[in-house]
């Protein structure tokens, strides 16, 4: 598939004939990106997909009031972050859930997920992300799966470029100590 | 500029990779076949059912949700106003107003589908601030020391959603 620029999406979407196309075209450009950021957050294939595709309907919603000076990159993770973050602490008030219990949860739903078929090592290190809190999570994920810059992670996370790098090399340590224990 | 972040990054991931012992991609998740040739189906059905729904204008959405709601405020301003009108102690007024308001919210709270963003626009029309109504909130619904700060956090995720001005928040958060 032809990979468009941001700038070229936005045109079409408000400028073009078609902004139906235009949304497909972003939807087809972001989807795997969107996908796996859910993914590794909510582990569960089939909850990714219910949030994927509420996190596009909420951006067919939104995006006629989008700034066209922003990034639309960002603001796509942005929506799927909290839309995710907001998933996982419903999930956890509903079952009155402490962190602990949460991780484990998820580290069941990984066990039983019949889309995930990690290795002994890979099903540690993802065990050991899910020790940390979903913020933080998605802090590490952001920066060491989707190598994102730490000025756009501040912009999907509304968060500090400092507190952003204290939290990540934080949670490089935790991950280490989880896998050495 | 960018060949040194794409340095740092590299480094970071080396160094994480060297200890993890795994490299960064690997994560052994998969998914059902053809699945991403089949999303943006899946996508486009569910946006046309949303917008086959009646469009409800900004001011529909408003009716609809958040003036049930106010109206359920003003009738407990209301009743508090003439409880206030019965005592003339300040102090008990301004108590029993946060009360009703907590009362008002936790009830929301517990409804299915509760949205946070009506929690914000309560507190934005209230005229109490969002930390006097979070502190006196049910420790049920606020469990563990993050809670207060992922409801406020929530509350400021909703009100960018609705497009409310960041000031207008922080007035209202003072």
């Amino acid at each position: 598939m032809k990979q468009y620029t941001d700038e070229e999406l936005l045109a079409m979407f408000f400028e073009g004939d078609n902004p139906n196309y235009a949304f497909n075209l972003i939807v087809r450009q972001y989807q795997e990106a969107v996908y796996w950021h859910v993914r590794r957050l909510v582990i569960s294939h089939d909850d990714a997909n219910d949030i994927v595709q509420d996190v596009f309907v909420k951006a067919w919603q939104a995006l006629g009031k989008f700034r066209k000076d922003s990034s639309l990159y960002t603001w796509i993770y942005r929506i799927a972050t909290n839309e995710t973050l907001s998933f996982l602490k419903r999930k956890k008030r509903r079952f009155l859930l402490p962190i602990q219990d949460v991780a484990k949860q998820l580290e069941e739903t990984l066990e039983a997920d019949v889309y995930y078929e990690g290795s002994e090592m890979e099903k540690k290190v993802q065990k050991a992300i899910l020790s940390l809190p979903a913020k933080q999570r998605a802090v590490f994920n952001l920066r060491y799966y989707d190598e994102m810059k730490y000025e756009d992670m501040a912009k999907v996370l509304n968060t500090s470029v400092g507190a952003l790098k204290a939290s990540y090399h934080h949670a490089v340590k935790k991950i280490e100590k989880s896998i050495a224990s | 500029m960018k060949k040194e972040r794409k340095e740092a990054i590299k480094k970071e991931l080396q160094e994480l990779e060297s200890r993890l012992d795994t490299p960064g991609s690997a994560s052994g998740f998969r998914i059902p076949e053809n699945y991403f040739d089949s999303l943006p189906g899946s996508i486009q059905e569910k946006v046309l059912e949303k917008t086959s729904r009646p469009a409800l204008s900004p001011s529909g959405v408003l009716y609809r949700r958040v003036v049930p709601v106010l109206a359920a405020v003003v009738l407990l301003a209301g009743i508090v106003f003439s409880l206030f009108i019965m005592r003339s102690d300040n102090e008990f007024r301004d108590h029993l107003v946060a009360d009703d308001l907590v009362a008002e919210f936790e009830y929301l709270a517990f409804q299915p589908g509760f949205d946070h963003g009506l929690l914000y626009d309560v507190v934005a029309e209230s005229g109490l601030t969002a930390e006097e109504i979070l502190y006196d909130l049910d420790t049920e619904l606020l469990h563990g020391e993050n809670d207060y700060d992922e409801v406020m956090e929530s509350m400021f995720e909703n009100a960018r959603y609705y497009g409310i001005e960041n000031s207008y928040l922080l007035s209202s958060l003072d």
